[in-house]
């Protein structure tokens, strides 16, 4: 099967009062038909500004976004505003985080799902309402019919969040990115909006690419992930070889900083949490090296610092799973200070 | 809804004899005599004395108050001691110019003000930005009277298209009506046109970085849509307050626009009242300016419920 979404070295730059902030640095992945991608990574490190590029959806002034994304077989940066128009919504739809401020407040809910119908298709007033209610219904909002002419500030947070995706299947995308789709809501909501995407995947047959920082979320729902740091993919794997071998010290950092509901050692013998020292670097000052070497409990020697490491195979066995590290990390040989 | 408009009336009424009250306390301070400048340096003592009592000047001052507003509260604003017409019928004989020079002019300034502030707003940092910025603080700068002149000059005197003076009723002579029009409203126009430029700029650039903004660009919505609906439509709620207290400040008379351009309006007959030291008309007129602004205010409030749901008054004061 050829991918749906097939992203290339793909980076982007905003032109700041301070210099050139290198956002993302070359980021390569590909979105198989139906599958579900999850790109992890802390705030900053590029994961929601790689899928406004691919829409063409950053601000055109200050942004420069150079490679490669094909949505299709069609590339799609650098096209025309109206080519992108096109596949915004009807092929690739997205959610976005916070359901309160990415609705417009002035314009009732029946109206803002008929305004993603009549983006891509001519439909009389009377079939898009009643195509309009059929998708409350779908996402699970209950009384779809009365619902069209509420307000967002009448509808909870959770009911919010489906009103968003409703306007996102609304064009039948193959591909749904969900932007940090959850991260606004209450745990159980979590679970219910969680709930809701993949069932609605099964039954559209689409590719969702969840863009989160929460590795808890990830677990669950993803067959592949890609974790982010600094703008470049610094591990890629199907899920199951990245929780049980991450290979990056930046998904180790990632992982143990996680606490484990299911650990079966009691509260004393289990290891303390442990917190990443440091901060992601600035942008627009990148190390030449490493960007994770400052923060890397395991960094070699000069090599790790004047040298970025390319994204390779962690062992001969494992083709697709990648780490961009110098330093191969067995079971055995833990640092001193971690675990 | 209805329980809000009654207080807000209520409100109002509280409001206006307070104001009331203020205009007949400042008319007291004015100094001069009314009826000695009316009857001129020779006068027959008799007259004046009797023109004095007639006009109730010789009650004292909280009397001649109640009096006054007494017969307010029926429509009865005393009559002109320069003209001896009625108050109320001077003021409905300039309502139309007013109403025409207000109307024009806020038209002018919606003209100018929506379509460069929106432009500037979308292409910040680029030339029409420049452009904008510097001709509405041009448009700030610049005194209407100065303006008014200019305009005389250029269109009434050295390329004679317009006339120079004067109002023409609009049921009398329509085309008439808006010659002499034209150049009164875009002279008061452009200083409220520029203030609005201002305001439209920087809502619609608070709007356009709203995050539903995106969520609409994201559907694959028509940029012309995405404006229309998502940015304008949402940067019309503070562009309403702004505008309605521009209209209002229309209302109450452009006083030197009028006079510069001897524009019959209710700015020239409260000019011509206070010169006269015409008491009732300057009062009266004084009044009609305070109702127009709570009208007005009200109004825009009202709007509010209308343009943004959000905003209710059913359980708000």
């Amino acid at each position: 099967m050829s991918p749906v979404l097939s992203v290339r070295d793909l980076r982007v730059a905003f032109r700041t009062g301070g210099g050139l902030a290198r956002v993302v640095n070359g980021v390569d992945f590909d979105v198989e038909p139906g599958e579900t991608l999850a790109i992890v990574g802390e705030s900053g490190s590029g994961k929601s500004v790689t899928s406004l590029a691919v829409l063409g959806l950053l601000p055109q002034a200050v942004t420069e976004v150079h490679g490669s994304a094909v949505f299709d077989g069609d590339e799609l940066i650098g096209r025309s505003e109206e080519h992108l128009r096109r596949v915004r919504g009807a092929g690739i739809g997205m959610v976005f985080q916070d359901p309160m401020t990415s609705l417009n407040p002035v314009l009732t809910v029946g109206r803002q799902i008929a305004e993603a119908l009549q983006a891509h298709e001519k439909a009389s007033d009377r079939a898009v309402r009643t195509r309009a209610a059929e998708l409350l219904g779908e996402v699970g909002i209950p009384d779809p019919q009365g619902r069209l002419r509420a307000y967002p500030h009448q509808l909870s947070g959770g009911m919010r969040q489906r009103v968003m995706i409703a306007i996102a299947l609304a064009g039948n995308p193959q591909v749904l990115i969900a932007d940090e789709a959850t991260t606004a809501l209450d745990v159980t909501v979590q679970a219910q909006i969680l709930e809701l995407i993949e069932r609605l995947q099964g039954e559209h047959g689409m590719a969702v690419v969840w863009i989160t920082h929460d590795l808890g979320v990830v677990a669950g729902i993803a067959d592949h992930v890609i974790v982010m740091y600094a703008g470049r993919c610094v591990e890629e794997a199907a899920v199951d070889d990245l929780y049980s071998r991450p290979s990056h010290p930046y998904t180790r950092g990632l992982l143990s900083s996680l606490p484990l509901l299911d650990d079966p050692r009691s509260a004393r013998e289990r290891d303390p949490l442990t917190t990443m020292p440091g901060l992601p670097p600035d942008p627009v000052a990148l190390p030449e090296g490493c960007a994770f070497y400052p923060r890397c409990a395991y960094r070699l020697d000069d090599r790790c610092k004047t040298e970025v490491p390319p994204l390779a195979p962690v062992a001969a066995a494992a083709e697709n799973h990648r780490a961009a590290t110098f330093y191969r990390i067995d079971a055995a040989d833990e640092p001193e200070g971690q675990r | 809804m209805t329980g809000y408009v009654l207080r807000r009336l209520w409100q109002s009424a509280v409001v206006l004899l307070g104001v009331s009250v203020l205009v007949f306390a400042i008319m007291q301070l004015v100094p001069g005599d009314p009826i000695r400048l009316a009857l001129g340096t020779r006068f027959d003592p008799d007259t004046y004395e009797a023109l004095r009592a007639r006009s109730g000047l010789d009650d004292s001052v909280p009397v001649q108050y109640v009096n006054w507003i007494t017969s307010a509260l029926t429509g009865d604003l005393g009559v002109s001691f320069r003209s001896g017409e009625t108050v109320t019928s001077l003021i409905i004989e300039r309502l139309p110019a007013t109403l025409s020079l207000a109307g024009g002019a806020i038209l002018v300034a919606i003209l100018i003000a929506v379509p460069l502030g929106t432009l500037s707003a979308l292409r910040p940092r680029s030339p029409v930005d420049w452009f904008a910025t510097l001709s509405s603080q041009a448009g700030l700068s610049v005194p209407d009277f100065w303006l008014g002149i200019m305009f005389i000059l250029i269109f009434a005197g050295t390329l004679g298209w317009l006339p120079s003076a004067g109002y023409t009723p609009l049921f009398e002579d329509p085309l008439g009506w808006a010659q002499h029009l034209l150049l009164p409203a875009v002279t008061a126009g452009v200083g409220s046109g520029s203030i609005l430029t201002r305001f439209v700029r920087s809502s619609v650039l608070e709007a356009i970085g709203q995050d539903h903004v995106r969520t609409a660009r994201a559907k694959g919505m028509r940029a012309g849509d995405v404006l229309r609906w998502h940015v304008l439509r949402n940067a019309l709620v503070p562009f309403v307050t702004v505008g309605g207290v521009q209209l209002a400040y229309l209302l109450s008379g452009v006083v030197i626009v009028e006079y510069v351009f001897a524009y019959q309006g209710l700015g020239q007959l409260a000019f011509q009242a206070v010169q006269s030291r015409d008491y009732p008309v300057l009062q009266g007129a004084v009044l009609l300016f305070a109702v127009i602004f709570l009208v007005i205010n009200l109004i825009v409030d009202l709007t509010y419920a209308r343009l943004d749901p959000r905003i209710s008054y059913r359980s708000s004061r």
